[in-house]
């Protein structure tokens, strides 16, 4: 590209942000603004006129605004208000009073600039009266009062994802204690639908600081962020610390390790920015080690969360625990006020033991929700659970296949056929394979080298 | 919401609650920067139960955004929705943004934090923002883990339509 070409892109592209930026602004602004070109024609209204209009925005560009009254047929009474008044002078302004469709009266006014087809016509409001919002202090208390009640609720779900039997679920709970009692940062690796979510609000409902008190839990769903949504997510957060180091916020980090790695360092930035009023909670698909490993977390943010790893282990590998869990979801679920149903029957519980739970604990609470729902007395019944749980079937029935070659060959296919099904569902990714299957990434490499070795034999 | 649509491609379906068109119309301009075939309804506050009812009998994977009312009866409302979400389909992705022109600085720093508590995991920065997030959406594919297990039949999509 030319040194020429390459100033003019620069300059483009700085006017693209320049407009976007000046747009922005007046976008924001609680006054309103809109600009008729020399033809009359509105190529720019903002937010404020919209609704001051009343209308649908997109529909509104474009439209012809004559002083004349020559309106056309569409939106003539949004015509006739938005119309530059005829005897403004070239150079000149005027103040009006305007009434929208919707009756309400603004002061607007009129400035009229350039010449021949660069002529603009400028019309801003100004001078009445805004409406800013206000909470009373009785809708405070209501706020407070819902906002309560849902804290409370959701973390009592996530005292039924830690609830079990297992050594898994002792030791989910000993890590959720420590989590609540310690303000450092903190990861949370779970498969698809484990609760992780739940179990970072229980932590955070159980912490000095959480609960009724003033630290609120701010979600941020980290893989949708750029640099202006993410400033824009967190400046209530900032606001409420306002520099008084008495005030503590904690950020759930929902999918770090599908996020931009600009995103989490600048989302550690903020956190070091206001020091030790923030604690970072993040939600990881795999442990952070192996996250870093294959450049999906940065150096910054695998550092801060490798240090308190908390793993929630998917219902597959816990099934211990599903009548306990099962149980307390009915229980929640009655204390709610849904349904009859007050205890699972044996046979329905065991379907559910049965049953694989792709999706996990938030499959299993789906499913009671749906048999609470459906069952017409105190004991759930095989009958009102999903018929994807009841007509689930271990598959048993197919007869023994001989074996073939010797003792070797077969492990060494049973191997590789768990390897390729672990990959599978890995989408592919060698450490996560390997991490699900218990074994090192290096032997599960091997073992595959070894595989199309042979094959190509 | 975009008819040029790929089939290899996740949809979304984005459901927008607010008062006027302005978000509806914003999302729906979107799809020209993405291919992705995703649809768009719209619903007032008032319907936010209608709303509900149908994300529990869904199979998709879904975007709420709600456009946050000034005043504090309907934003209470509003709140009630997004908890209401979140415990019906927790991994529903929830945006807001504030109504133009009616909220002051510290009344909304105060209440975009009660809704991101409850659930709103973006606050859309203006218009534009939606396209960012649309575009995101679109390269993640994230559907698949948007979506959960529903029991209930699924509702067919319905590209760009609104619910007066």
């Amino acid at each position: 590209m030319s040194n020429e070409a390459s100033q003019t892109s620069a300059r483009q592209s700085i006017q693209r942000q320049m407009s976007r930026i000046l747009s922005r602004a007046l976008d924001s602004s609680p006054e309103v603004v809109w600009v008729l070109d020399a033809k009359r024609t509105l190529i720019y209204f903002n937010r404020a006129a919209a609704t001051w209009l009343g209308v649908a925005d997109e529909a509104l560009l474009g439209l012809r605004c004559q002083p004349d009254g020559e309106h056309p047929v569409r939106l003539p009474e949004v015509a006739a208000c938005l119309a530059a008044p005829a005897d403004l002078d070239a150079g000149g302004e005027l103040v009006l009073t305007l009434q929208s469709p919707t009756g309400v009266s603004r002061e607007v006014r009129f400035l009229r600039w350039g010449q021949g087809a660069g002529e603009l016509f400028l019309a801003m409001g100004g001078g009445h009266e805004v409406r800013p919002a206000t909470l009373e202090s009785v809708e405070r208390a209501h706020l407070r009062e819902q906002l309560s009640a849902w804290r409370r609720h959701r973390s009592s779900w996530g005292g039924v994802v830690a609830a079990g039997v297992s050594r898994a679920s002792a030791r989910l709970r000993g890590q959720l204690q420590i989590a609540a009692e310690a303000r450092h940062p903190f990861a949370i690796v779970e498969q698809r639908g484990c609760g992780g979510e739940l179990i970072a609000r229980r932590i955070h409902e159980r912490s000095p600081r959480g609960g009724e008190s003033a630290d609120p839990l701010i979600v941020v769903d980290m893989p949708l962020m750029d640099a202006e949504l993410l400033e824009a997510t967190l400046s209530p957060g900032a606001a409420h610390l306002g520099g008084d180091r008495a005030r503590t916020v904690t950020l759930l980090l929902r999918a770090v390790d599908e996020s931009p790695l600009q995103i989490q360092d600048l989302v550690l930035e903020f956190a070091h920015r206001v020091s030790t009023s923030v604690r970072l909670i993040g939600l990881f698909r795999s442990g952070v080690a192996t996250a870093f490993a294959t450049g999906e977390v940065s150096d910054a943010m695998s550092q801060v969360m490798a240090v308190t790893e908390i793993k929630v282990e998917p219902l597959a590998a816990r099934p211990e625990d599903i009548p306990l869990m099962a149980a307390a979801l009915v229980e929640q679920r009655r204390a709610m006020g849904q349904g009859l149903a007050e205890r699972i029957s044996r046979a329905a519980m065991d379907l559910l033991l049965l049953y694989p739970w792709p999706d996990n604990f938030e499959e299993l609470d789906a499913a009671i929700r749906h048999a609470v729902l459906a069952c017409r007395s105190a004991t759930i019944v095989p009958e009102d659970l999903p018929l994807a749980i009841r007509s689930f079937r271990v598959r048993l029935a197919q007869p023994p296949v001989p074996p073939e070659g010797n003792l070797d060959e077969a492990l060494r296919r049973f191997e590789l056929d768990k390897i390729r099904q672990s990959l599978e569902v890995a989408d592919g990714n060698r450490s996560e394979a390997a991490r699900r299957l218990g074994i090192s990434r290096a032997r599960l490499i091997r073992r595959l080298g070894e595989s199309e070795a042979q094959d190509s034999v | 919401m975009n008819s040029n649509t790929t089939d290899d491609l996740p949809g979304w379906n984005w459901h927008i609650v607010e008062s006027g068109q302005r978000w509806y119309e914003a999302v729906r301009a979107a799809g020209q920067w993405h291919p992705s075939p995703d649809t768009v309804e719209r619903w007032k506050l008032g319907q936010a139960a209608a709303l509900i009812d149908r994300l529990d009998g869904a199979c998709q994977a879904c975007v709420l955004l709600w456009e946050l009312p000034a005043d504090a009866r309907g934003f209470l409302d509003a709140l009630a929705g997004i908890t209401a979400v979140a415990d019906l389909r927790p991994r529903v992705i929830q945006l807001a943004h504030p109504e133009a022109g009616g909220w002051n600085r510290e009344t909304w720093h105060e209440c975009g934090m009660a809704v991101q508590e409850a659930g709103v995991s973006v606050l859309l920065a203006d218009l534009w923002s939606v396209r960012v997030v649309a575009r995101r959406l679109g390269q993640l594919g994230r559907s698949a883990s948007n979506e959960r297990t529903r029991y209930s039949p699924s509702q067919p999509p319905i590209t760009g339509s609104t619910h007066s």
